[in-house]
Formats: C-alpha cells, sequence, structure tokens
C-alpha cells in the first residue's frame, strides 16, 4: 500500500509541478481578497477598490470613530463573557460525556453538531422567538445567551478530542496515588486538557466577536457589535473604514489562530503559547473591566438610524448638555429598520423611516404623533416638506433629510453638458453606463420618461417601460448601486445614474465629474424621524429634535453629512463652498417634477418578473 | 496478607475471570502469568480497586477491601505505560502520591529524594518525562509507587515496553529493589522468562483460571497440566495408558512401549489415558539403542534449526509423530550436532524419571 502511494508521488516533475500550481492557485483564491481587503486599509482615497496613494488616515479616522468604540466595546463584553461561560460550560459537557455513562448521552453528543449543522439563521429565529415568548428584553444578556449557545459545543468538542487523545491510566494512576476525585479534576485532568482549554476561551472569543447573525436577532438596539456596526456601514457604500475594521479583525484573528496552533503543539512551542494566549486574555479582561465600568447606568435615547447619517458631534454636544446618552442602532434597509421595530420590545425610542415604511409604521400604530408644542423649532422646517402624501398632517414625522437620483458623469470623456435622462441611452456611450441596482427606480423612470404614471399600475404601460429598459439593458456595463464611483473612477463607466450624497463623494475630491438632476425630473428620497408607541423615552426624543433643527446645528450636520436637509435657515448659515455646491443642492429643481416612490402594493410582482428577466440578460 | 476469596468477574454473558482464591504472603514476589486476554490484568485491576469483582471478596490484613475505591487501598500500581503526569516534572511525578495526602513539604523533599535514589535517578528531579528514556520513565513510576511505602505493589507487564537488554536488566534491580524494600510485590506478564527470573511464587493464568500456582522451579519442572508444561518453556507431548501403579513407581505405555515413570499424578489407576510430557533439553540423541536406565524412541533426522546457546533438532519417528529435542551447542562438532547429518537415524534417548505424566 505504502509502496503504491510512493511510487505515485515519484511520478515525475510534471505531476509534481501540477500539483505545486493547484496548491498555490487554491492559496490565491482563499487569501486574494484578504490581501485586497488589507491593501486598500492603506488607501487615501475614499473610493475602495481605485488605489490613490499610501495613507494611514483611515485608521486615524476609524480609531476617532465614537460608534465604532461603542461596537468594539459592546464585542468585546459579549466577547469576554461568551468565552468564559461556554468554555465552562463546554468543558463539563466534554467531561461529562467522555467520563460518566448517563442516559441519552449518545444524543446528547449528536446533539453537539448541531450548532455546524444548523444555518445559524435559524438558531437566531429560533432564539428570537423564544425570547418574546419568555418576554424577555433583548439586551447583552440575551445576545451571550445566543453566543454560548452555539459557542460551548464547539468548546466541548475540542476538549473531547483532547480528552479522547488522554490516556484514562493518568486518571487511575491519581487515584491510585491517593488522590481524590476532585484532586483528580484539579491535579491531572484539567492541566492536562488545559491547552484545549484555552484554545477554547479564544476560540468563543473570536467566534463571538465575528458573529453576525444570530447577534442581529437577539440583539437590542443598544448593543451593536462590531460586525453588526460594519455591516450598517456598508449602505452608504463601503468606506476604506470597514477595511481598516476587517484588518483590525483580521489581525485579532490571526494571533489568536497562532496561539491555538501553538497551544497544540508539545515542547516550548506550547509555552509560548500559553504566554501568548495568557498576555491576550489578561488584555481582553482589562479591556473588558475598562468596558463595563465605563457602561454606568444612566438615562438613554436609542434611535434607529442609517448608519453615518448624524454628526456625531451633536450627539456628545446633547449628552454633556442633558446627560443623556444617545445610543445609534443601524440598519441597512428600509425592511431591515421595519424588522428592528415592530419585534418584539424593540427599545428604540425614534426611528429614520421612508414614506413608505412611515406608512406601514402608522397603520399597524406602531408610531404615534409629536407634541409639536413640546418642539418649537419645528417652525425651520420649509413648508414644502411638512405635509408629505404619507403624513398630510405633519404631525407622525419630522422630516430630516433628502437626496435626489440624477446623472454623474465625467466631464472628460462625455459630452456634455448632460441634461437629459435620455442620455442613458446614448450609443456613443454603449458598455459604460451604469443604471442603479434598484427596481423601483428603474420602472419609474422608464414610466416617467414615457409620460406614464407607475402609480396607475397598468399593466400596458409596464410593457412599455420594460421595452424601453430592455432597449437600454445591452448599453449597460451593469446594474449597481455600491461602487458606483469606483467605476467610475477607474473608467469602466462614464455616466451613471446616482444619488447625489454618493455623487458628491466623488466630485468632492474628483472635480471633473459632475452631477446634473436631468430636466425630465427625478425620483427624491426624503427620511423623516418618527416616535414609536413602545419609546422608552419620548420625552428625551422630543429634546434631542428640537436639539437638532435649531438653525446652527442643522447646519453643522448637514456640513458633516452632506445631505441636504429642509431647513432653509440652516442652509444660508452652511459656509458657501457647500451651500453653493450643485451637487449636494442641484441647481434648478422644481418640486413638481420630483417623484417620491410609493408603496406599489401587489403591483410589485408584476415589476419584479420583469425587473428578474432585464437582470438575467 | 492478601486473600482472594472465590473472586471473579464477569462482563454480560462473557466470564473474564472464573471464582478464584489466592493467598499471597507477606514479602513476597508473587507472578501473575499468561497469555492476553487470559484475565491477569482484570485480576491486578480488581486488587487496585479499579474494577469490581462481580462476586467474591477481597481482603488485605484481613479487613475486606472489596468496596474500598482505589484511592483509599493501601496499594500502589505501576502501570504497563507507566502512566507518568506528563505536565509534571519527575520531582512532581514522584511527590504526587505525598502531595495529595498533604504531607509537610521538608518530608516529601526527604522522601522524594529517597526513592529516586532507590531507584538511581538522583538528579534527574528537573526533567520533564518525556526527556527520559523508556527505562529511566520505569524508574520514575516505581519511584512514584514505592515512595506511598504501600503494603502491596502491583506492577502491570512493566518491562514489555522496554527493549529486551534493558528489561532483563530491570529485572535483576526489580528482584533486588523488592528485597530491601520488603514490600510485597505481585507481578503480571506474559514472558515466562520475567516470572521464572524474579518470582518467588508464579501463578499460570488460563482462560480466566489459575491453572497452576507454585515456585517457578516446581512450574518448570513440575507441571501439573498440559497448558503449563506447554506455556511455560516448551514440551513434546504423547498419548499414554496407565499400566502400572505403586507408591514409587508409575508405568505408563506411550507408542506401544513400556515406560517407567516415578513422577506424576498419584490418582491415576491403571487403565487411565494419560498425557506423557518430555522437555526438549531433557533429551538426548544417540546412534546407540537406550541404556536399560534410559527409556528411548527411534525416529530420522528431518530438520535442524540453530538457536545459538543450543540446536534444536526435529526427530520423524517411526510411528510418524515428531520429537523436539534442543542440544547444547558446546557439543556441535565441526558445525554439526555430535557430527548428525540431516536424514541420519538415531535413537532419541532420555534417563527414567525425567518426563512427567499428565491427565489427558
Amino acid at each position: 500500500m505504502s509502496a503504491q502511494l510512493g511510487r505515485r508521488n515519484d511520478l515525475g516533475l510534471g505531476q509534481g509541478l501540477a500539483l505545486k500550481l493547484l496548491t498555490a492557485f487554491c492559496m490565491l483564491l482563499l487569501l486574494a481578497p484578504l490581501v485586497v481587503l488589507v491593501v486598500y486599509a492603506f488607501n487615501d482615497s475614499r473610493q475602495v477598490t481605485v488605489w490613490q496613494g499610501f495613507s494611514l488616515k483611515w485608521f486615524a479616522v476609524t480609531l476617532q470613530d465614537r460608534e465604532i468604540w461603542f461596537a468594539f466595546r459592546n464585542s468585546l463584553i459579549i466577547g469576554g463573557l461568551n468565552a468564559v461561560l461556554a468554555t465552562i460550560l463546554g468543558t463539563m459537557a466534554a467531561l461529562a460525556i467522555a467520563r460518566h455513562r448517563f442516559a441519552g448521552r449518545q444524543g446528547f453528543l449528536n446533539l453537539l453538531h448541531y450548532p455546524v449543522l444548523l444555518p445559524e439563521i435559524i438558531i437566531g429565529i429560533a432564539l428570537l422567538v423564544l425570547f418574546v415568548l419568555l418576554d424577555v428584553p433583548r439586551g447583552f444578556g440575551t445576545v451571550v445567551a445566543g453566543h454560548v449557545t452555539f459557542s460551548f459545543p464547539l468548546v466541548a468538542l475540542l476538549v473531547l478530542a483532547r480528552v479522547g487523545a488522554m490516556s484514562r491510566t493518568l486518571e487511575e494512576a491519581s487515584l491510585d496515588l491517593g488522590a481524590s476525585r476532585w484532586q483528580t479534576y484539579r491535579f491531572v485532568i484539567l492541566p492536562a486538557l488545559a491547552p484545549a482549554i484555552v484554545s477554547g476561551v479564544l476560540f468563543c472569543f473570536t467566534l463571538s466577536l465575528d458573529d453576525f447573525v444570530i447577534t442581529l436577532f437577539t440583539a437590542s438596539p443598544d448593543v451593536t457589535t462590531l460586525p453588526l456596526k460594519v455591516y450598517s456601514m456598508v449602505k452608504f457604500g463601503l468606506t476604506p473604514v470597514i477595511n481598516v475594521i476587517s484588518v483590525l479583525l483580521i489581525l485579532f484573528t490571526l494571533t489568536v489562530l497562532l496561539a491555538i496552533h501553538w497551544l497544540q503543539k508539545e515542547g516550548p512551542h506550547q509555552r509560548w503559547g500559553i504566554r501568548l494566549a495568557g498576555v491576550m486574555v489578561a488584555a481582553l479582561a482589562v479591556l473588558m473591566a475598562t468596558s463595563i465600568v465605563a457602561e454606568r447606568r444612566q438615562e438613554t435615547l436609542v434611535i434607529a438610524n442609517w448608519a453615518d447619517y448624524i454628526d456625531p458631534e451633536l450627539l456628545r454636544e446633547f449628552e454633556s448638555s442633558t446627560g443623556v446618552r444617545v445610543i445609534m442602532t443601524h440598519f441597512s434597509s428600509d425592511e431591515e429598520m421595519l424588522a428592528k421595530v415592530s419585534f418584539g420590545r424593540p427599545g428604540i425610542d425614534l426611528a429614520m423611516a421612508t414614506p413608505v415604511s412611515m406608512e406601514i409604521l402608522r397603520k399597524s400604530g406602531l408610531i404615534v404623533p409629536f407634541d409639536g408644542e413640546r418642539i418649537p423649532n419645528l417652525r425651520y422646517i420649509d413648508e414644502d416638506f411638512r405635509h408629505l402624501g404619507s403624513d398630510p398632517t405633519g404631525t407622525y414625522s419630522v422630516p430630516y433629510a433628502y437626496g435626489l437620483n440624477g446623472i454623474l458623469y465625467n466631464t472628460r470623456m462625455v459630452e456634455g453638458p448632460i441634461t437629459s435622462w435620455w442620455a442613458m441611452w446614448d450609443e456613443r456611450y454603449a458598455g459604460r453606463l451604469i443604471m442603479l441596482n434598484d427596481m423601483m427606480e428603474a420602472f419609474w423612470l422608464a414610466h416617467h420618461l414615457l409620460g406614464y404614471r407607475l402609480q396607475d399600475q397598468r399593466l400596458d404601460h409596464l410593457d412599455e417601460a420594460y421595452a424601453l429598459l430592455k432597449k437600454q439593458r445591452p448599453l449597460l456595463r451593469k446594474y449597481e448601486s455600491d461602487l458606483v464611483n469606483d467605476m467610475l473612477l477607474s473608467h469602466e463607466a462614464v455616466m451613471a445614474q446616482a444619488w447625489n450624497g454618493q455623487a458628491h463623494k466623488l466630485s468632492s475630491e474628483h472635480p471633473e465629474y459632475r452631477f446634473v438632476v436631468p430636466e425630465e425630473g427625478a425620483s427624491l428620497f426624503i427620511d423623516s424621524l418618527v416616535l414609536l408607541a413602545s419609546a422608552p423615552n419620548p420625552d428625551a426624543a422630543h429634546r434631542f429634535i428640537d436639539f437638532l433643527l435649531a438653525p446652527e446645528r442643522s447646519s453643522q450636520n448637514m456640513e458633516a453629512i452632506l445631505y441636504p436637509m429642509p431647513n432653509a435657515t440652516a442652509r444660508a448659515l452652511l459656509p458657501p463652498e457647500i451651500r453653493d455646491d450643485t451637487t449636494i443642492f442641484p441647481a434648478g429643481v422644481d418640486g413638481k417634477r420630483l417623484n417620491i416612490m410609493s408603496d406599489p402594493g401587489d403591483f410589485r410582482r408584476q415589476i419584479q418578473g420583469r425587473w428578474e428577466r432585464l437582470l438575467a440578460e | 496478607m492478601l486473600a482472594l476469596n472465590a473472586i471473579s468477574k464477569r462482563y454480560g454473558d462473557v466470564s473474564v475471570v472464573e471464582p478464584l482464591d489466592l493467598v499471597i504472603d507477606e514479602g513476597e514476589f508473587f507472578c501473575i502469568l499468561g497469555s492476553s486476554g487470559c484475565g491477569k490484568t482484570t485480576l491486578l485491576r480488581m486488587i487496585a480497586g479499579f474494577d469490581r469483582p462481580t462476586a467474591g471478596r477481597i481482603m488485605l490484613d484481613g479487613v475486606d477491601i472489596t468496596d474500598v475505591p482505589p484511592n483509599h487501598r493501601d496499594v500502589n500500581t505501576v502501570f504497563q505505560n507507566y502512566a507518568l503526569f506528563p505536565h509534571y516534572r519527575v520531582y512532581d511525578n514522584v511527590a504526587y502520591g505525598l502531595k495529595v495526602r498533604k504531607t509537610p513539604e521538608a518530608e516529601i523533599r526527604d522522601r522524594v529524594a529517597a526513592a529516586l535514589e532507590l531507584v538511581g535517578l538522583s538528579g534527574f528531579e528537573r526533567r520533564m518525562p518525556a526527556q527520559l528514556s523508556g527505562g529511566q520513565q520505569q524508574r520514575v513510576a516505581l519511584a512514584r509507587a514505592l515512595i506511598n511505602r504501600p503494603r502491596l505493589l502491583l506492577l502491570d507487564e512493566p518491562l514489555s515496553a522496554l527493549d529486551r537488554k534493558t528489561g532483563e536488566q530491570m529485572r535483576q534491580e526489580l528482584a533486588d529493589l523488592q528485597a530491601r524494600s520488603g514490600i510485597t510485590f505481585v507481578f503480571v506478564t506474559h514472558n515466562q522468562a520475567e516470572a521464572l527470573s524474579m518470582a518467588s511464587r508464579v501463578a499460570v493464568m488460563n482462560r480466566g483460571v489459575f491453572e497452576q500456582c507454585s515456585t517457578p522451579f516446581e512450574l518448570y519442572q513440575r507441571p501439573q497440566t498440559r497448558f503449563v508444561g506447554d506455556f511455560v518453556g516448551s514440551m513434546n507431548f504423547f498419548q499414554g495408558v496407565v499400566t502400572e501403579v505403586s507408591p514409587d513407581r508409575l508405568g505408563v505405555e506411550v507408542l506401544g512401549q513400556s515406560r517407567i515413570e516415578r513422577r506424576g499424578a498419584s490418582d491415576l489407576a491403571p487403565g487411565d489415558t494419560v498425557v506423557f510430557g518430555l522437555r526438549p533439553e531433557q533429551l538426548r540423541v544417540s546412534l546407540l539403542a537406550p541404556k536399560d536406565y534410559e527409556n528411548g524412541f527411534f525416529g530420522q533426522i528431518e530438520r535442524t534449526l540453530f538457536l545459538g546457546e543450543a540446536t534444536q533438532l526435529s526427530v520423524r519417528l517411526k510411528s510418524g509423530e515428531r520429537i523436539d529435542v534442543k542440544v547444547p551447542n558446546y557439543l556441535m562438532l565441526e558445525d554439526k550436532v555430535m557430527g548428525l547429518e540431516q536424514n541420519e537415524d538415531v535413537w532419541v534417548v532420555w534417563s527414567k524419571g525425567s518426563g512427567v505424566v499428565l491427565h489427558a
């Protein structure tokens, strides 16, 4: 048998080379994404795939971001508690299985594999349903319980492998020499298992730190962990901050892996492993302790918001003037926000809603009107925005910011100026055009250009719109929402449908890019703050909104997030270079030509079928 | 000192140790000899307290210890694979038994030093077990057990993991150690040479029962069963019939010839079928017919096997049976045993009275 194997390996250089190439290819597949991620953390540009020079500035930005720190702290506390609890439980389970005979032992052993085999999302949903049924308010406790649920079986399996390799005569020798059962555990079994147990601690901590799905389902809004934070940040396009966080997470995970690797070996490496693990555990303990000390109970205000959608300076100012701690919980889609505020006891005071979601929340009684008398600064809101379709009385929502959909193009490569959406059907730019990967925007635009209204919900109009989009399809590079700037910058594309906020990130660094709202009109999004019926602290919510609407703060906020706000007084206070920026405040915008997207209801299915056919082409 | 009363062990339907009795005296070096699976290790584990007997009692110094857990028995074990604690230094391994009994630190130091000196490992205190050779680990295991001054030391195949030379050297040391410490040893092995060379008494175990329990000399010279005769050393066996019984004589007919033997089971009567056993080294080959104080078979040398200190000849008898003869090599003559060749016709000869007669 072995002779045969030996011969096969010696078949000649050809096969050896092929094997090496295959190995290299596999390593490349495995590592290339990580290398790209790490390299671009040091990129000077704010685009994530276009290299512009070496810089550490994103590390500075990341380390100064208070919400990242909050998330990091939460991750540490949860990871630490999980590591301790899961390791204790897992070790106990392993010893019970290995050293004791009891009814259901085999079943218990089989069950230990379930976190590996079951999709995480099912465990997450099961935990969520359980917590809601038991009426357990979600928070640190529920997240830790969730993490322990999936990580302790892994510790058990890890320790079990070690117990299996451990000769049973060691225990017998200990008993034989007069040691009690307890002394045998203490002096023989636990030291022999120490490498597996310490690996378990690090492993659990890392699993906990990296977990997204189960945390998503079990966390309350004030318990945002690092992965949840990263995910919510992706909404506004990838920024290098995400690369930086990833680099730090990769570094941490590699250190843990190295420690675990060393721990598994006998000899001097094992001692280094124990030292490394010891240093890490000590450092984590200190960080955790300081985190818990910092976590004093105080009055809080919880806001569900898009990531990077408010000036953190303002939050700090509000906190120091009122003593109320503001906690941001982030979401990355309207649907996610609705799920967040509708299930169980969310513990959220204010939420950022689109007109569509606001309508849903209002109809289901999940939001209540604001008390206008307690928000005197409401008077600064522009009249046009006060009574939007979904909130005719203007009491359920406070408009926050809006954005416009238009065309972003490279003036050096496109013959301009561009004034019409028909430019997106210009065959001269075939293969270098981008439309947003957004079904409703695409079909609204097609209807609008044909002189129809999408809200009429007519199938014949829909077919015509589909034909128009189908005609455009071969001209498109692709439907893309996230990497529009990167593709323009790398000249993969020359013209794109884009939101003005996104466009500004490009045009502020590269003036050759221009954003216009075409003369036919455009789609408008508007985000408004709503007050949840279940808000734990409605008083602070009212105070916070009044604080935010004061013109000088509104202006500061606009300067920070670079989205226009319906507050003319505040706009006048902006520095001229921002006030006059035609990307942030596009020229010639006439309210009549702007569309506010509404929910198409059942008609969505008709649109969906055609959209999928477009994507498939 | 140690008494086993009708002790037995069954796992479900499988009987591992049949009910057996045994008394071991103070200061004995007692050896249990048997092939693997004969139940000898199970017996040892019951004495140590790791396995509970299915029935029967274990008495130590007149006290019933059957239900006493191993950590409360005044018995220590040296395990086959030594079972040293891999994460402890030699010092801490040896000190373990004293440490868990909360012995004062100063006393521990002295006794560890004494125990290591006893096994010749002074100066190895700070080594880890992985840094020791097999023989050294063996000595640490001995020191670790002896330091507790047990009433009884159990040794489970302690030499089987050592190379032959080291193993033989350790036999001598173990015997010395036992003599010097005066501690009663119960030694389990499958190696007859170990058993014969060290033990004061040997019990041969087969399929859960003691075949014979006697001194090494008795065991070898007067095996009481065919199994013992074959397992301890080797033996040629023949069917026979008893022809004559008197207080000092026993007549047996083997292969149609009458043999007179002096030894054998005393409860035989004329006409009984028996097994007649001859050890190869009790035989010699000769071109001459046996004298009247001798017995002999006539046959042809079929095969010779050089063994080093002796040569084994296989002689095919007229009756078709084969008999092995072991001839010391100092009798060799120019590469041939006494000038004998293959296919040569010879007599296989032995002194009357040197064979054994056993129950069939």
